[in-house]
């Protein structure tokens, strides 16, 4: 995808399963996004704007803005993904917890560089920037700043987390 | 004209554009030679300029399409169409440089002050030469082709303006539909088991009326532009389009608003390359692949991807 904007949708209409409020990429997609806005969108449950799930995924200078959900407001990761994030920012999402982003599976390696996390709300307090639960994280040349709550969190449980 | 696709020039680089100007006199069919060959390979499509109608697309073709060169023909029914141009994208990776060659140009009349009842001697079209291509790939088209003087060519595009003409159009491979009229749709669209359609959608809505499913794509190669899906309506997943098996889609400048997908996925696309879970992909040569530029996905509502879920196979283990 490049180029696209994708917002004010929602993830919310059935009582089952409600994640994911604009693009959710499973089971072993390749997905690349380049240039694309993905703003104010909702999902009741987590990934308000973006879940990956077990899958590969490439940003490049993308803008994740005004999603909420209950766990990742901006993204999710979970589920063995890899995620390759460059010159891409998070701001404003809300969210109890990991507003900006939600990094978990203890498979999952992610890659944060050049990347932006500002004022993103989360209202437990805990990662408005990254809640970082498990797997592999790398944050290089990033800025983490004007989040209300603490700004980014790592559980004992996350591997590397570098920069 | 070529386009390296080598870095930088990759991942999803362009428009490379090569336009010329007709010197007022309008074209009325065009023939070019084409490479585009390589397993990333991206976009390379023809758009004319009218005063009437501004810059439309009358061509595209997507993915490899073989090591040959290859001719394309087609006929230009805009009126007053007075400028070219070849757009060129390249896709994911460095294989997939794009070339055009030997471009020839079918002129109708210069605009003539009166009309004659019947003219002494008939409009002579004249082909006017290469559009001097910065480089040019060295190929062997057949010389018994020459060039396209008087030829009639047939319009290669149908004209579709509701939901019958519409999925008539879209059953034979190779159709280029250009919509003529907003559709309300009662059943779903279904684009199954044909390659190279192309549908331009020219700002056109099709419109599930908040009750079915837009479209259906199952084992096709489609390219759509300029199209509007809106309104769809599924129980499980996909409201607006449902793409499955593995096709080939390119959605350029594409609107998805206010799709629904009740309690599954994708409320404006599921995309859903699993097959079925005993197959082996290591059998095939090629995946679903999808291409969305300049895309607007707005107030759609699912599940689990209230805009999108692509999906794909967990592999036999």
């Amino acid at each position: 995808m490049d180029n696209c904007t994708i917002s004010e949708n929602k993830a919310s209409s059935s009582p089952y399963a409600t994640t994911g409020g604009g693009v959710v990429a499973s089971n072993g997609v390749n997905l690349t996004m380049l240039d694309c806005t993905v703003f104010r969108n909702f999902a009741i449950k987590e990934g308000g704007g973006l879940a990956f799930f077990g899958s590969h995924v490439r940003m490049e200078r993308c803008l994740i803005t005004e999603n909420q959900a209950l766990y990742g407001g901006g993204l999710i990761v979970d589920s063995s993904s890899y995620l390759s994030c460059t010159e891409t920012s998070y701001l404003s999402n809300e969210a109890v917890r990991g507003a900006g982003a939600y990094i978990s599976g203890s498979l999952s390696t992610s890659d944060f560089e050049e990347c932006t996390f500002a004022h993103n709300v989360a209202s437990e307090g805990s990662g408005a920037g990254l809640y970082i639960s498990s797997g592999t994280v790398s944050i290089e040349s990033s800025s983490v700043l004007n989040n209300t709550g603490s700004g980014a969190y790592f559980t004992l449980k996350s591997g590397a987390a570098d920069g | 004209m070529y386009v390296e696709a080598s870095s930088p020039n990759f991942p999803l680089k362009g428009p490379f554009e090569l336009e010329a100007s007709l010197g007022g006199v309008e074209a009325t069919s065009i023939t070019f030679w084409y490479s585009l060959f390589g397993e990333t390979m991206g976009t390379l499509a023809l758009q004319t300029f009218s005063t009437t109608s501004g810059w439309v697309e009358q061509w595209s073709k997507s993915g490899d399409q073989g090591e040959d060169w290859q001719m394309a023909t087609l006929g230009i029914d805009t009126a007053d169409t007075f400028k070219l141009k070849f757009v060129a994208y390249t896709a994911w990776d460095y294989l997939g440089d794009i070339a055009i060659d030997d471009v020839n140009i079918t002129l109708g009349m210069t605009p003539a002050p009166s009309l004659t009842t019947f003219p002494s001697s008939s409009p002579s079209p004249t082909a006017i030469p290469s559009l001097d291509p910065t480089v040019a790939p060295s190929h062997t088209p057949s010389p018994t082709l020459g060039p396209s003087l008087g030829l009639t060519i047939p319009p290669t595009t149908l004209l579709a303006s509701t939901a019958s003409q519409l999925q008539h159009a879209l059953e034979a491979s190779g159709n280029t539909i250009s919509m003529g009229s907003d559709v309300i749709l009662t059943t779903a669209l279904s684009i199954s088991n044909v390659t190279a359609i192309r549908i331009f959608g020219n700002a056109f809505e099709i419109n599930g009326g908040g009750k079915v499913r837009c479209v259906n794509i199952l084992d096709a190669e489609v390219f759509i532009s300029n199209l509007i899906i809106s309104n769809g309506f599924s129980f499980g997943s996909a409201g607006g389009m449902y793409i499955n098996g593995f096709s080939q889609v390119t959605l350029l400048d594409c609107s998805f608003l206010q799709n629904e997908a009740y309690v599954l996925s994708g409320g404006a696309i599921f995309a859903d390359g699993a097959q079925d879970p005993n197959t082996d992909m290591a059998e095939y040569d090629k995946y679903m692949t999808i291409i969305i530029r300049h895309c607007n996905f707005t107030g759609n509502l699912g599940a689990f991807g209230g805009a999108i879920r692509f999906n794909f196979q967990v592999r036999k283990q």
